[in-house]
């Protein structure tokens, strides 16, 4: 179930990427979509009853935190990716006095 | 000795911000180039090294291979590593004055240590074996790569790097989305691990799916021919310099990706064999190779005329791959070598002759031939092995690919491929045909300084020696083709 809620979430971002003319909403689906991806991460690290993996006595069962790791460093790229849109755009904006796509391709 | 690999990637890591603090654009200069003649040397080293004694690997922080992060230095890192470095070095030394003018000012600085980051990205991909660690050095050299397109000086270099932005995004969560399934099924991120233990047999459905994604990651990286527009537009308004870098490196590094994922990492199910992938791939790639050299040949604008060109001869690698023969790989091999010498020569001739026209036409070029006899001379050298005539390096790697086809179940396609580079004599022949048989326009063609002129020299010397001498390109990649297909056919 799980993972159709995921996958519905990567296509969405997908399609709001292709779909919008807007370069601040494509950067808002770029966002969704890569979401989705940490989201995947984040469910196959969890073990059935498993607790956070921290060292004690009592629990034995703790969830994989390796892919938690991986989506820190996924997570700061993802950052770095949209910082760099966004200014990305702030030059768009400058050159045309526009961010819409299908205006910019006409100029 | 084995601690070169490592040193080859943190090395120009450690520069970068260094050069942050410089600032004066002239030693941050001078420094960036001085880090990319130490790489080479190190590479060199390394190289010969990896070819008498085998793989180097390289745990770092000494954490043991399943669980640490490991560089393994083969032979087919170091053939892509020693490729990379020396473009990046030849174009550093060609691009000073043509970054001077069409880069801000206040900007050069950042511009060269984007460009350091970038080549960290690219030698880190080559030589990492953790396929996580793959997807992070992917991101450092796409994230700077959109850095450095966005300062040309062309109206629409941020929209063309914006979207270059979007598409490769999307490309790299692809990616990443593939690498997460491989985790789930294998419980591993080691490539040589992985390899192990995806084991032989059926392929189950969330390994295809893992397949699939990383086709089309690795299929927009190459510019894989349905996914090739990002690359019209990124090298028609890039910085020019940038445009004769990313020729030679950025689409090759998409090739070694295919490569390795999908003969080394899944070579015990082979997938493009199990799905029919490689005939899929194969056909589009005809259909690519017969589409853009149709298109370059309508262009008037040189730069996206060879960026039409260099779609094709992308598609002339991919086809060799396809084949999934040794013959195919060593050709391909030994084209991906030749078209980025050939490429990178002729979009620095383009960059150096036209610093300050931004949309340089065929017509530009009309009775240059007699202004820069020399110059045009190697521009007509390297636009030869392009279209591969004899003694020059286009024609071995034609030769073996077309060699390798014949050899194939594919025999049929080679007739494309001799239509095709007969279609190329034909938009070379329109150029030659202006350089030296049409009336000199009054253009200023800039003057261009001995060391640039050495650079596409010595590309074009180049060009010629490896046509004749080929035991650098033919011995190497045939010794790295046995390798990929005796582990196969174990």
């Amino acid at each position: 179930m799980l993972f159709v809620l995921n996958m519905i979430l990567f296509l969405l971002g997908l399609f709001i990427i292709i779909r919008e003319s807007n370069l601040i909403k494509k950067v808002i689906g770029l966002n969704i979509f890569q979401s989705s991806v940490f989201i995947f991460y984040l469910i196959i690290s969890k073990v059935d009853g498993g607790v956070p993996p921290i060292l004690n006595d009592d629990q034995l069962i703790y969830s994989n935190p390796l892919p938690h790791v991986l989506i820190l460093t996924a997570i700061v790229v993802g950052i770095a990716t949209t910082s760099l849109a966004l200014a990305l755009i702030i030059k768009v904006k400058q050159k045309y006095n526009s961010i819409e796509e299908h205006e910019l391709d006409k100029i | 000795m084995n601690q070169l690999p490592v040193l080859i990637i943190v090395l120009p890591l450690l520069i970068a911000p260094i050069l942050l603090l410089v600032r004066d654009n002239r030693h941050v200069y001078n420094l960036s180039l001085g880090v990319s003649f130490l790489n080479i040397l190190l590479i060199l080293i390394l190289f010969q090294d990896v070819y008498q004694n085998g793989n180097i690997l390289y745990e770092l922080g000494s954490w043991k291979a399943p669980i640490g992060i490991r560089l393994n230095a083969d032979l087919l890192s170091c053939y892509f590593l020693l490729l990379i470095n020396f473009m990046a070095f030849i174009c550093l030394i060609a691009g000073n004055k043509t970054i001077k003018s069409q880069v801000e000012d206040d900007n050069i600085h950042l511009f060269y240590i984007a460009w350091l980051l970038c080549n960290v990205g690219f030698s880190g991909i080559v030589l990492t074996n953790d396929i996580f660690n793959l997807f992070v050095f992917l991101e450092i050299s796409s994230l700077a790569s959109y850095f450095l397109i966005s300062q040309g000086n062309y109206k629409a270099s941020s929209l063309a790097a914006i979207q270059y932005l979007f598409i490769g995004s999307i490309g790299a969560v692809f990616i990443l989305f593939a690498i997460g399934i491989l985790y789930v099924n294998t419980g591993t991120l080691n490539m040589t691990d992985l390899s192990n233990k995806i084991g032989s047999g059926s392929i189950s459905l969330s390994m295809s799916l893992s397949i699939a994604m990383f086709l089309i990651g690795v299929g927009i990286k190459t510019a894989l021919f349905p996914l090739h527009g990002w690359l019209i537009r990124t090298y028609s308004y890039a910085p020019s310099i940038i445009v004769s870098y990313f020729s030679g490196t950025s689409t090759k590094i998409g090739i070694y990706i295919l490569l390795r994922v999908f003969l080394d990492i899944f070579n015990s199910i082979n997938p493009l064999e199990y799905y029919n992938l490689a005939q899929l791939i194969l056909f589009l790639s005809l259909i690519g190779v017969l589409l853009s050299t149709l298109y370059a040949i309508k262009q008037n604008e040189i730069k996206k005329m060879l960026a039409y060109s260099s779609v094709a001869q992308l598609s002339y690698i991919i086809i060799a791959i396809m084949l999934l023969t040794p013959d195919g790989l060593t050709a391909s091999l030994i084209h991906v070598f030749n078209h980025s010498i050939i490429k990178t020569g002729l979009f620095l001739v383009v960059t150096i002759l036209f610093i300050n026209n931004k949309n340089v036409s065929i017509d530009d070029f009309s009775g240059l031939g007699e202004k820069y006899p020399l110059l045009m001379s190697a521009f007509v050298i390297l636009l030869l092995g392009l279209i591969g005539l004899p003694l020059t390096s286009g024609f071995i790697s034609k030769w073996y690919l077309i060699s390798a086809i014949l050899q194939s179940d594919y025999w049929y396609t080679s007739g494309v491929i001799l239509i095709t580079s007969f279609m190329t004599f034909f938009y070379a022949w329109l150029l030659i045909e202006k350089i030296y048989f049409s009336a000199r326009l009054n253009h200023d063609a800039s003057v261009a300084t001995s060391y640039q002129l050495l650079c596409v020299y010595f590309l074009a010397a180049l060009t010629i020696y490896l046509g004749v001498d080929t035991s650098l390109t033919f011995g190497i990649s045939e010794q790295i083709s046995n390798n990929f297909y005796s582990t196969i056919n174990q």
